[in-house]
Order: structure tokens, then C-alpha cells, then sequence
């Protein structure tokens, strides 16, 4: 073995990656931006959760010092505390609050909250759930859970002689759901994001790699050679792809629904015209970008760069709502922001088409498709030139 | 009859000028070659008339019809032996002919009987259901020329179409190109193999650095420029400048190319005179195309 001869090897496979720039910036650039992404947004703030309070406890008369409401206790202890921003309604207006999505649950004490308490040591709270977002719905019952426990802490000091002792289940929550309901669970929440991010994503591998072929290949330079004019050449790839991209959508959303059984609200075949947008877009995606890789490599590097970022920012794992301005706004440039939200509000809250949360969505959704439809084939025109 | 006539063509590719205003026109039924090492722009002129690039300036007529304005019928009337394979490597030999026949929009069974008839005139029938990877070179440019006839073209566009092939495939090649020329296939070769050219062209142009510098019949062109024979000399390298001085001096007029140096012409006949340039090691020998290219550019052909 040959020490020089060796080292030669290394030498040119340094040399080779110093003159690629390119990949060389992503090896070192991408896994930068992707942790400070990342650290930014574990270390965000859940936040508070928005919740509505419908306050309606009546309290009971204790000696001399007037009128005791648990309820008011309660609600207080929401306020002052870190998990809740809380919004005082009235019952009536519960129902449009939650489906406005100001709020993710909405917390209702009856009339006879410290009477019922004061007699049987026990007493209902209703709570009726958003239920799009399983974890938020989560965290309101885990800290509405703490604050009634610190409750029950101080209920001796509290009772002055005034209720029984508390039963083993002080406070009894009756939960009812505006969309999905008890058996939705993260897996459901999580399958809309799912459906886009594959057709988005594997579509677009598809086509940047496929087209890298075609380039490299010379067969877009026959066909510029045939009677074929341009129009033809973009839609004809376009179909071409998109077959794939058509099929595996369906394959997705048959498996999710028919195999892992996931649950969902809204009409499918919205569900699909959606997919089918996103496949669009990415197929076109795929054309424009492989204009600037001159190989596979090349193109296998830009999906930390399309993929991660979209996956983070586009509000599948972390509400949008939650981040910092500059990163909303980013988020408001990716297309899985828009498909992400169109799918959940179909399949979690069972909107139809033409409602303004859907529609807005998917109108952006076409939007993100044309100008990806212009892009892809203005770098197929300068193939030509 | 004028089939292809040109203007004063110019093509740049940014700063590059890979055509430098160049006019030349074609008659139906012949065999017009560009003759040029790489780089001289033969591709791009091609190309051009191809009309899969766009002219910056000058005009190309084909058939009466101008290639800025009407490339869909004209492409429709041409076909294309590109530089590089471009077969699609996915599909075998006989969807390959087929999958290309439908972008010329010829009818299903009409595409398949041309595809059938022209893998047989180019010896591949046994392998029409053979993908694209097993087949060697010479089978892979018979079919890349087996598929530029499928529309049946006035005009079949010759891109280096020998490169890299054995004898035998280039000659099967050679073979072909003429037998379409006598049924009357214009034909259009840009070629840095002058054997090439001299065999299958009526009329070629020398280019290089994207001007033509001859215009002619092969053999016309070798008379005209460097005449019927021509003699070599390869001088020890410690002699060669004593000689170029002696030529000189006897007002003749060698081309230095590195290690030899070649007599055109009358000088050559005279050298006969001179018997102490025998050590110099002359040969004499038919004069070629690549003898006007040197005399032309003072370098090779094929460099």
C-alpha cells in the first residue's frame, strides 16, 4: 500500500468538491440554517391557549361575608396564570367564538357551581372543544387540570365548615366537540399535513430528477427538433408526470383512510382536487429548478432547501400563529402553509369547497401553481434558445 | 433548384461568437458538407437550420419558408442524426421508433409499419424488442438514423454522424446517406473527418471559427488550393529552421506544421530538383481536404 498514491486519491476528491461550490455552501450552510431554524422554534413559546370562559355561577351565601363563587375564583386563577389568554363570553356566543377559531376551547360554569359543590362535593364543568387541534385541545384540559387540583389543594381553607368534603372526582368535565371529537387523535390531526407534504415532496423528487434525465439526456433537445411546439412540449411533460403524481396521491388518501383509518370530517373528493393542485405545482417546481442543477447530485441538494424549511414553517408541527413575524411571513411565501391549511380544514373541520377558509387556500394554492407553470416553462424556452 | 438558401447568419452565444455572418445556399438532392475541426461552428449552423435555436441575426430560408417564422413546417420536413445519442435508454428500440414517429403525428399502424421497414434496411429487426443499453455504438447511430427518416424528411441533417463508429458501421452509414441521396433526400453533413466529406459531398464549405473559408467541390476545392499532389518533409528538429531558410531562399513556400512541413503544388515538383533534400525524408502523396484546411488555417483538421 502506497502512502502517495493513496493521498493522491484524497487529493482529487478534496480538489473535486472545492471547485463545487455549490454543494460545498450546502454542506455547511444548510445544516447551519436548518438548526437555528429548529432552535428557534422548540425554543418558542407554546404560548397561551385561547380559551373562552361562560361564567354563569351563581355562588352561594356564606354568613356575613357575602356571596362565594368558586367559578369566580377560577376564572381568576386562569387570568392571572401563564397557560390561558382568557375571553369572557356568553353562552350563546360559544359556539361562533370556537368556529371563528379565536379560541380552542371554551369553558362553561353552570348556575349552580358552588351550590352543587357545597352539597355533594362534587360539581360539572362543561367544556366544549375546538377539536381541529388534539394537542391544543390536550393542553387546555392538562392546565385547566392544574388549576382545579391547586383548588382542591386549598379547599380546606377555603370550606370554613362550608361543603363536604371532596369526593374523589371534585370537579366533573362534560366535553363536547365542535369538529372531530374524542377519538380524533394526533394521527388524524397529522394526516392532512402528511398527504400534502408526499404529494408536494415525492412529486416534486420525481419531476427535478426525471427532468434532470430528459436534459442530460438530450431528449428535450429532440423533441425542440420535432414538429412539437413548446405549449405541447410543457403540458405533455406536465401530463406525463403528473400521472404518477395523480395516482400516488389517490394511493395516499385511500391508504390513510381505508388502512390506517383515520378519521376525517370533509368530503374526499375536495380532499383530492386539493392534492391534485399541489402535485401540479410541484411537478412544475420540479421543471424549474432542475434548469439550475446540471446533474442529479445537484438536484438531490436542493431538497434539504425546498423540503426542511416548508416542513417546519408551514405550520404542521408548530401553530404559524406562534411564531416570530419575520418567520410568519415566511411562512406565508410557502405553498405547504396553504396546502397543509386547506386539507385540515376539510378533513378536521369538514368545510366545504367554497367556503372562504378553503377557498382562500386553494385559490393560493392555483396561484402558487401558475407561476410555477410559467417558471417551469420559461426555463424550457431557454432550453430551446 | 435552391432548397436552403442563407444570409449573412449570426449566431452568438452571449459573448461568443459561434457564427460570424455566413451565406451559402443548398440545391435540392444534393450532398452539402461543413467541413470544420470542433468549434468551428458546424453544429450551431446546423442547429440553426434545424430551427431548434434562434438566429441573432442574418436569414434562413428552407424551401421558400423563413425558419424564424415557420419552424413547425419546416421541422416537420427534416430529419435529425444529432452529434450526441439521444435515445431514450428506457425503451427499446422499437417503442424508441414508435414513441418519436408520434411526434410527427404519423398514424399508429403507418408507425409501425415504417418502424418495421427501417429496421430492417438497417439491419436491426433482431433486435427491435432490445432495450437501448445492450446495443453497441454502431447499432445505436443506425437507429438514430433509422428514426430521423421515420417522417420520411426532404432533408436529413447529419451531425458528425461517424464519430467514434468502427469501419464498418461508418460505411454502412456512408452506404445509406447515399442510397437516400439518389432517391432524392437532401442532405445536409457537418463532418471533421474529410474522408468523409470527400466521399459523400457534391459541394462543401470549409469553416472555422464560424466563417467559411472555401466553398467547392471536394476534389475542385484540393486543386484549387494545394493542387493534385503534394510532398512532405519531416526535417530532424535541429535542421528544420536551416530548411525553411533553404525553401525560402529557392522562393518557396512551406507549411510548417510542428514536425513536418508540407510542399503544395509546383514546389513540390520542384523539391525533384534537389536531391540534397533527400535527407530530409521526402514523401510524396495525393493531395487531400485536409491539405486546403492546413494551407487555409496554417493548423490540422482534427485537432
Amino acid at each position: 500500500m502506497s502512502r502517495s498514491r493513496t493521498l493522491a486519491l484524497a487529493r482529487r476528491i478534496v480538489l473535486q468538491f472545492r471547485r463545487d461550490r455549490r454543494t460545498l455552501g450546502l454542506l455547511f450552510v444548510v445544516p447551519i440554517v436548518i438548526l437555528s431554524l429548529l432552535a428557534y422554534l422548540i425554543k418558542l413559546e407554546a404560548g397561551k391557549v385561547s380559551v373562552g370562559v361562560v361564567n354563569k355561577d351563581g355562588g352561594v351565601v356564606v354568613g356575613s361575608s357575602g356571596v362565594l363563587s368558586l367559578a369566580n375564583g377560577l376564572v381568576e386563577e386562569m387570568k392571572s396564570g401563564k397557560a390561558f389568554s382568557v375571553t369572557e363570553l356568553k353562552e350563546e356566543e360559544a359556539d361562533s367564538w370556537l368556529k371563528s377559531g379565536k379560541g380552542k376551547a371554551v369553558i362553561i360554569f353552570p348556575e349552580d357551581f358552588t351550590q352543587e359543590f357545597r352539597q355533594d362535593g362534587s360539581s360539572n364543568i362543561g367544556v366544549i372543544m375546538e377539536g381541529s387541534e388534539p394537542q391544543a385541545g390536550a393542553a387546555v384540559l392538562r392546565n385547566l387540570g392544574q388549576i382545579l387540583q391547586a383548588l382542591v389543594v386549598q379547599l380546606p381553607a377555603l370550606r370554613g365548615g362550608m361543603v363536604q368534603m371532596p369526593k374523589v372526582e371534585p370537579f366533573k368535565l362534560e366535553i363536547s366537540y365542535i369538529y372531530g371529537g374524542e377519538e380524533y387523535d394526533v394521527l388524524d390531526y397529522f394526516a392532512p399535513a402528511l398527504i400534502a407534504i408526499f404529494a408536494l415532496f415525492l412529486v416534486f423528487l420525481l419531476t427535478v430528477v426525471s427532468f434532470i434525465r430528459e436534459r442530460t439526456q438530450g431528449t428535450i433537445e429532440r423533441l425542440v427538433a420535432s414538429p412539437l411546439t413548446r405549449p405541447e412540449i410543457v403540458l405533455g411533460y406536465m401530463l406525463g408526470f403528473s400521472v404518477f403524481a395523480f395516482l400516488q396521491s389517490l394511493v395516499i388518501l385511500l391508504f390513510s383512510v381505508y388502512a390506517l383509518r383515520i378519521h376525517y370530517a370533509g368530503n374526499l373528493f375536495i380532499v383530492f382536487v386539493v392534492v391534485l393542485i399541489i402535485t401540479i405545482g410541484a411537478v412544475n417546481l420540479g421543471i424549474f429548478l432542475s434548469a439550475f442543477a446540471r446533474n442529479e447530485l445537484q438536484a438531490v441538494q436542493f431538497f434539504p432547501l425546498v423540503i426542511l424549511p416548508q416542513v417546519f414553517l408551514s405550520g404542521v408541527f408548530w401553530p404559524i400563529k406562534n411564531m416570530p413575524i419575520f418567520l410568519q411571513w415566511i411562512a406565508y411565501l410557502l405553498p405547504l402553509t396553504y396546502a397543509n391549511s386547506a386539507l385540515r380544514e376539510v378533513m378536521l373541520k369538514g368545510r366545504g369547497l367554497l367556503e372562504s377558509s378553503v377557498a382562500l387556500n386553494i385559490l393560493a394554492l392555483l396561484l402558487f401553481a401558475s407561476v410555477f407553470v410559467v417558471l417551469g416553462a420559461f426555463t424550457l424556452r431557454r432550453e430551446i434558445a | 433548384m435552391v432548397l436552403i438558401d442563407t444570409h449573412s447568419v449570426v449566431k452568438k452565444y452571449g459573448d461568443l461568437l459561434a457564427v460570424a455572418g455566413i451565406s451559402f445556399s443548398v440545391e435540392t438532392g444534393e450532398c452539402f458538407g461543413f467541413l470544420g475541426p470542433n468549434g468551428a461552428g458546424k453544429t450551431t449552423i446546423m442547429k440553426l437550420m434545424c430551427c431548434t435555436s434562434p438566429i441573432t441575426q442574418g436569414e434562413i430560408c428552407i424551401g421558400g419558408k423563413n425558419v424564424t417564422r415557420e419552424p413547425r413546417s419546416i421541422k416537420a420536413t427534416i430529419g435529425v442524426v444529432p452529434q450526441e445519442e439521444n435515445l431514450d435508454p428506457d425503451l427499446t428500440v422499437l417503442e424508441n421508433l414508435l414513441v418519436y414517429s408520434r411526434y410527427f403525428d404519423i398514424p399508429k399502424a403507418l408507425a409501425m409499419e415504417r418502424s418495421l421497414e427501417s429496421l430492417k434496411l438497417f439491419q436491426l429487426t433482431d433486435k427491435k424488442d432490445d432495450f437501448i443499453r445492450t446495443l453497441s455504438g454502431g447499432m445505436k447511430r443506425r437507429l438514430l438514423v433509422a428514426r430521423a427518416l421515420l417522417n420520411q424528411p426532404k432533408i436529413l441533417m447529419l451531425d458528425e454522424p461517424t464519430t467514434g463508429l468502427d469501419p464498418q458501421a461508418r460505411h454502412l452509414v456512408w452506404h445509406t446517406s447515399r442510397h437516400l441521396k439518389t432517391s432524392g433526400t437532401t442532405i445536409i453533413l457537418s463532418t471533421n473527418n474529410m474522408e468523409e466529406a470527400a466521399f459523400l459531398c457534391d459541394r462543401l464549405v470549409i469553416m472555422y471559427q464560424g466563417s467559411i473559408l472555401a466553398e467547392g467541390h471536394p476534389q475542385e476545392l484540393v486543386t484549387r488550393y494545394v493542387g493534385q499532389r503534394i510532398v512532405e518533409l519531416r526535417p530532424s528538429p535541429e535542421k528544420k529552421q536551416g530548411l525553411l531558410q533553404q525553401l525560402k531562399s529557392m522562393s518557396m513556400s512551406a507549411e510548417d506544421a510542428g514536425d513536418t512541413l508540407y510542399l503544395f503544388g509546383e514546389d513540390g515538383e520542384r523539391i525533384k530538383g534537389y536531391p540534397d533534400l533527400e535527407e530530409h525524408n521526402p514523401v510524396q502523396r495525393p493531395a487531400n481536404l485536409e491539405d486546403v484546411f492546413l494551407k487555409l488555417t496554417g493548423r490540422g483538421l482534427t485537432e
